[in-house]
């Protein structure tokens, strides 16, 4: 079972009734997983903010209930996470965020345990699968012993690191019961001024509560060297003090945030080790612990130099900062592979088409189209964060930039942060084009359903939210939806939305739409329509440079690979017609 | 010569008691079967009683990524396979057996598919690949190299590589041939059990032709 998986099981054990989330790796595969043991538990929401409220609502009314999203996702859920702190809860409540230290595929390798504390709520760290299991039911006890959201951050390693894990019977949910209680719930400034002292004696009792087993362990070693540790890195520790035959006494942490008064523990100490990805959380604690209580313990960590402020802390750290010897590293004999866009991909059209437009600043956002970003295709000039293209659009217009200005979103994401600055740019009359490639699905994460799917996570028919209604509502001057493997109609209606842009002074919509090529194969089967390079090829490689996977260059000639869906973008660009189509039963 | 070398090391994990620890590095390029791949390992120890725990890198496996898989059976605590300690690696291609071979240890063995798949952009002079034969060469060593691609068109199915690569490997893990068929039977849809267990037989039988 992947920790991902584990968590799942814990939540389904628990008896939580609503598990919200929106769609981010590392994090995706726990609904998925849970929608398996019982898809009338979880829902994908429109995105985090969204879905912690769903989950923070569900919790007021008694049942326990979680979201689940990856870092980047509690960015946008501060404002009423830190609200929830403060009210607190009936039902359990969990924040699930699985955090991408190195980062794998993320823009951005913020600690999510930083949240934790700045709302003062408290942070968990499991260590590995089973231990991820145990600790999701330990936070519904404490959330509701406390009354307060409990954040349980693990990381991409464990999400997809897999081992044994025992299975438990479920608790069955709760019925929901909502008792109203205006001078807790209602957060006006004088109800809130009330109500915080609240907050941090509460604090200051789970400090208190996990300092013994088992939101701690200790393990006894020889001599004045000692370790404290949470998450993955406990196992890292523990394979080093197995192959290096060091001993340290070791500490291990469930609850980082608070610290716990861990000061008998340090004060046997000369040294002492603290492990944890990402920021000195921990660390920064045991320093305040240290001054305070006046141990004169020295603290290896991230503010020594001994590891690094960023990135995975691995086998290799940990046995350095033990050791003491230099980290072992891995030579780079390879190039990196560079990720392309599927075959058959509708952005590859797209992109084709929005790079006819001469001197334009393309701007991306965040989803599988970032791979249009990559060589050969090269065909943005930015990606930032959910929804920033449209926003920074606009910005880059305002501040003058004398170029054709476009953004390109896709469906997910345009429903997830994009819809407040396309009415920005409506009102700001920004003659900017906006090219939103509707693929009917969240594809990066995993074929999640978008609201333009018309489809729920079950397979079941729900609304489809169309796209062009929103763009027509909020009162954009042009607005146009063309095939992305048509590449004329496409590069036709770039030109057209730009020229109306400038002639309206309002924001043109250029709707891509085609389905995701691999849903559409998995869902339909293949079309039987392939594509072949005929002798009239000149070499030229034009094709190739649409970045196709299901093409190479064998002995300096282009072959088309069995992996062609037959989507004709190459025939389209090839100057002499050498590629054509062909049916196959 | 093989054959007898890691057959006896093999046999002295159980004949000095000790417990298990056997640690294999699975890599290739995303569509390779690289995750299938560990997972039927881990099922086959599994079924043998030992204890596992596999760690993936599949980041962007759809989109043409190298995938790397860590299978560690015994007696383990971290994730990942320390550098330098992998005694077997799998590899469905030589750039990615090149790419994770720090994994593996002195003593440690490789079985290579005879793949050299490189990406789009290096037909473009963009992050070029190093010249297979080169790449052979700095592998040669401690590797054992397999056409597996082509064996498997003989069977009729390209997607079986992976398993052919299994077949080629299994006398260099701790673990009996009746395992990893009983786990194939689990890991793979019935209807390509068949297909998949001549796959492993003709992997296995590889080395005698």
């Amino acid at each position: 079972m992947s920790g991902n998986e584990a968590i799942a099981r814990g939540l389904y054990e628990s008896g939580a009734s609503l598990v919200t989330g929106y769609p981010g790796t590392p994090s995706s595969e726990v609904i998925k997983h849970l929608a398996e043991m019982d898809g009338e538990l979880v829902c994908w929401s429109v995105n985090e903010k969204v879905a912690f409220e769903e989950a923070y609502a569900a919790a007021l009314s008694g049942v326990r209930s979680a979201c689940v999203m990856k870092h980047l996702g509690t960015h946008w859920i501060l404002d009423p996470l830190a609200v929830s702190a403060i009210t607190g809860i009936s039902g359990g409540l969990l924040i699930i965020s699985a955090d991408d230290p190195v980062p794998e595929s993320s823009q951005s390798s913020t600690d999510t345990r930083n949240h934790a504390m700045i709302c003062h709520i408290p942070a968990v760290e499991p260590s590995s699968p089973s231990d991820a299991k145990t600790l999701v039911k330990r936070c519904f006890e404490l959330s509701e012993r406390f009354s307060t959201p409990v954040l349980m951050r693990y990381t991409a390693r464990l999400a997809h690191m897999f081992e044994p894990v025992d299975l438990g019977e479920r608790t069955p949910g709760r019925v929901a019961n909502f008792r109203s209680d205006p001078d807790r719930l209602v957060s006006i400034a004088p109800n809130v001024r009330r109500n915080i002292p609240e907050l941090f004696r509460k604090i200051d009792e789970i400090k208190d509560f996990v300092r013994r087993p088992p939101w701690l362990s200790i393990e006894e070693g020889e001599g004045s060297l000692g370790v404290v540790t949470s998450g993955v890195s406990y196992l890292h520790l523990r394979e080093v003090v197995e192959r290096e035959g060091v001993r340290p006494h070791v500490l291990k942490l469930s609850v980082t945030y608070p610290l716990p008064d861990i000061s008998d523990f340090l004060s046997h100490l000369e040294r002492v080790v603290v492990l944890e990805d990402l920021d000195p959380v921990v660390e920064d604690q045991i320093y305040v612990l240290a001054h305070e209580k006046g141990i004169g313990v020295k603290i290896i960590g991230k503010h020594s130099g001994h590891l690094r402020q960023y990135g995975e802390i691995t086998y290799e750290d940990v046995c350095s900062a033990l050791t003491g010897d230099p980290p072992r590293t891995m030579g780079e004999l390879v190039p990196r592979r560079i990720p392309q866009l599927c075959p058959g991909c509708p952005h590859r059209g797209a992109f084709v088409a929005i790079k006819s437009l001469k001197e334009a600043v393309v701007l991306g956002d965040r989803g599988c189209y970032n791979q249009g970003g990559n060589h050969p295709l090269r065909a943005i000039d930015m990606a930032i964060a959910m929804g920033s293209s449209v926003a920074m659009a606009i910005g880059l217009w305002r501040a003058g930039v004398n170029r054709p200005i476009v953004a390109v979103i896709g469906d997910s994401t345009f429903f997830h942060a994009g819809i407040p600055p396309l009415v920005e740019a409506v009102v700001s009359r920004a003659p900017i084009v906006i090219a939103v490639l509707d693929n009917m699905w969240t594809c990066m994460t995993g074929h999640q359903p978008s609201p333009s799917t018309g489809l729920d996570h079950m397979g079941r028919e729900r609304p489809r939210i169309s796209i062009e209604d929103v763009c027509r509502a909020v009162g954009v001057g042009f607005l146009i939806t063309v095939d992305p493997y048509d590449l004329k109609e496409g590069r036709t209606a770039m030109r057209i939305a730009l020229e109306m842009a400038r002639r309206k002074s309002l924001p043109s919509v250029v709707v891509f739409r085609r389905e995701c090529a691999l849903q559409s194969v998995r869902r339909r089967g293949r079309t039987g329509v392939k594509y072949s390079v005929g002798g009239e090829c000149i070499g030229c490689l034009s094709c190739l440079s649409i970045g196709c996977p299901a093409m190479d260059l064998v002995k300096g000639k282009v072959v088309i690979l069995d992996a062609c869906v037959g989507c004709g973008i190459c025939s389209q660009v090839c100057p002499v017609g050498a590629i054509r189509r062909r049916e196959e039963n | 010569m093989w054959y007898l070398l890691t057959g006896m090391s093999c046999r002295s994990h159980k004949e000095e008691g000790r417990e298990l620890k056997f640690d294999v590095i699975v890599c290739g390029v995303g569509g390779q079967g690289v995750v299938l791949l560990s997972r039927v390992i881990a099922e086959a120890a599994l079924l043998s009683g030992y204890s596992v725990r596999v760690s993936e890198r599949r980041g962007l496996a759809q989109r043409e990524g190298s995938v790397c898989s860590h299978v560690r059976i015994g007696r383990c605590f971290s994730p990942t396979i320390p550098l330098g300690h992998a005694d077997l690696m799998l590899a469905m291609d030589m750039y990615e057996a090149l790419r994770h071979i720090g994994y593996l240890s002195d003593e440690g063995k490789a079985v290579v598919n005879l793949s050299a798949k490189v990406h789009i952009p290096h037909h473009l002079g963009i992050n070029v690949f190093p010249d297979p034969s080169r790449v052979k060469a700095l592998l040669n060593e401690r590797s054992l190299f397999i056409d597996a691609e082509s064996l498997a068109a003989r069977l009729g199915n390209a997607k079986v590589t992976n398993i052919i690569v299994l077949g080629a490997s299994m006398r260099f893990m701790p673990l009996r041939r009746k395992k990893f068929e009983e786990a194939l039977r689990i890991a793979v849809p019935e209807r390509y059990l068949d297909l998949n267990l001549k796959a492993l037989r003709e992997g296995e039988l590889s080395w005698s032709t």
